[in-house]
């Protein structure tokens, strides 16, 4: 058990990392803070999912501020985007019960390796 | 209107992979409006963050009622997130694409890399899900 103390430290730690990579980069977060929550505060991997999607409520909500005074954020897009994601969010979950997840996260992360290959070179 | 339908089929596909994979939509929808919507990355990464409020809210929800939100973590973990969060996103708009976007490529390499590493690790027996 932590103390009170080292929790916050260590709560405060997690969460400015957690918040300065979603921000520069414009994704969740959980990538970073997932680990943290498991290492430093010492949640299990379920809590730590949990936890880690509450606290990206905030922290997407707090990001996307100064992206929207700078101008960058397409509302358009956000109202087209957020109507196809409803539904896909919807179905993949659904999807998840049945598809063999192993191949799954194979595939999907040599994908992204191959995308990053493109950000990064292109 | 074929802007239109790609944009949706960009949010479908985004949105099914992520509830799939169990990641959150941003390594998904950043390089997806950058490479077929042909925006910037700001632009994509403002779009992205808006996306993945909606999503951590339903996601949020869901894990609350399964009692899987440690309360106090959040507590302590928020407000310096909040801050910070502010604090990067001043700095992703005043940074020119490219450089974000070299950023961003380091981010899906780790990513990609911790996935393939996790699945590579699991083994073909241990397929069946957690819990």
């Amino acid at each position: 058990m932590l103390s009170l103390r080292s929790q916050a430290v260590r709560g405060g730690v997690t969460g400015v990392a957690g918040g300065l990579f979603s921000g520069l980069t414009g994704v969740g977060g959980g990538a970073v803070m997932v680990p943290m929550l498991t290492n430093l505060l010492k949640l299990s991997q379920h809590q730590a999912h949990g936890t880690s999607l509450a606290i990206i409520i905030f922290v997407a909500s707090a990001a996307v501020v100064p992206y929207a005074i700078a101008g960058n954020v397409d509302w358009g897009l956000v109202a087209a985007l957020s109507a196809g994601a409803a539904a896909g969010v919807y179905a993949g979950a659904r999807a998840m019960q049945r598809i063999p997840a192993r191949q799954l996260r194979l595939l999907f992360g040599l994908f992204l390796l191959a995308t990053s290959v493109r950000l990064l070179i292109g | 209107m074929p802007e239109l339908v790609t944009e949706l089929i960009v949010g479908l596909a985004g949105g099914f992979l992520g509830g799939l994979l169990g990641v959150g939509g941003g390594v998904i929808y950043v390089p997806a409006i950058v490479i077929f919507l042909g925006e910037g990355q700001q632009v994509a990464q403002g779009v992205s963050l808006v996306a993945i409020i909606f999503t951590g809210l339903v996601g949020g929800v869901t894990h609350f009622r399964h009692g899987n939100v440690d309360a106090p973590i959040v507590t302590c973990v928020a407000p310096g997130a909040i801050v910070a969060a502010v604090l990067g996103g001043w700095l992703a708009n005043l940074m020119p694409a490219d450089a974000l976007q070299r950023i961003f490529g380091v981010v899906i390499l780790y990513v990609g890399a911790s996935m393939v590493w996790s699945a590579w690790r699991a083994g073909p027996r241990q397929d069946e899900r957690k819990p």
